[in-house]
């Protein structure tokens, strides 16, 4: 439920002035986007409300130096993208398969080794299907995390090149470097579901 | 003629639409020859939309529990940021 630009301007200057109203008019227009983006993010319902409730704590500390330069979704947005990730620093890593396995492999001459078919137009009817989409997103969480990560930033969340190496901490290089990999292992995971070509 | 590895490569460039004019040229040109890297676009392409669509469809977000939301107002008070009475 976003707030218009007008209300938006009201609502930023009852929070500024502590007006109790305006706390919980914000976090019912807000909160369901922030929870599905840190349920994207953790893959668990107990630390993503956790996540939710830590960026709005950050978010209310943060709110009189807020500039209103982004709209306040987009800012409470970053926070709970900003959450998510520092509650996923301090888990311990799951076992993963390497990545190098999943990209293209080329010949010599530079041609690829597998000609691949078009099933483009099966998967735009199949993720139609609940089914489906949850084979999708349980090939995205066969990416390893760093890959998985930058993915769902970029491809999903739509955060810019930029944005998504700052929240990171890394630079613009390895973002690219790292989603460009992570978007041609998820084409071979998908193209086991909707069907590839055989070796050449 | 570009490769079909060097295609591969610039696949994202291509997408954002951030290919200058003499790599765009090559690239549409080694595309009409090679049916398979035509192929592997438009399944890459897919599969971006597919992951966008899978993680996006699902998304329940209406669904918020009202304790979640008495959660995060009294985290407020709480944390001692509620504004203090005179």
């Amino acid at each position: 439920m976003a707030v218009p630009p007008r209300q938006e301007a009201e609502l930023l200057a009852a929070l500024r002035s502590g007006q109790e109203d305006a706390f919980e008019t914000l976090v019912r227009a807000h909160s369901g986007r922030m929870l599905s983006v840190c349920r994207r993010i953790l893959r668990n319902e107990e630390e993503a409300k956790d996540a939710v409730q830590e960026a709005f704590v950050s978010a209310f500390r943060g709110i009189q130096s807020f500039e209103g330069t982004a709209q306040l979704g987009t800012w409470l947005h970053r926070i709970a993208v900003n959450a998510s990730l520092m509650r996923l620093r301090s888990k311990k890593r799951r076992l993963e398969e390497s990545i190098d396995d999943l990209l293209p492999a080329f010949r010599e001459d530079g041609h690829a080794r597998i000609q691949p078919r078009d099933w483009s137009p099966s998967a735009v009817l199949l993720v139609e299907k609940r089914e489906t989409r949850e084979f999708v997103r349980a090939c995205i969480d066969r990416l390893p995390e760093i890959y998985r990560i930058v993915l769902l930033l970029r491809d999903i969340e739509e955060l810019d090149t930029a944005e998504a190496a700052e929240v990171l901490g890394v630079s613009d290089g390895v973002v690219k470097v790292r989603l460009h990999r992570a978007r041609h292992a998820l084409r071979r995971l998908l193209a086991e579901r909707f069907g590839e070509g055989a070796s050449s | 003629m570009m490769t079909c590895r060097e295609v591969y490569g610039f696949l994202d460039e291509f997408l954002e639409g951030r290919l200058n004019i003499s790599t765009r040229l090559a690239f549409g040109a080694h595309l009409l020859l090679c049916p398979p890297c035509r192929n592997y676009l438009a399944t890459y392409r897919a599969s971006i939309e597919a992951a966008r669509r899978s993680e996006r469809a699902d998304a329940r977000s209406d669904e918020i529990p009202e304790e979640l939301i008495a959660a995060i107002l009294s985290s407020r008070k709480a944390a001692g940021l509620e504004p203090r009475a005179e």
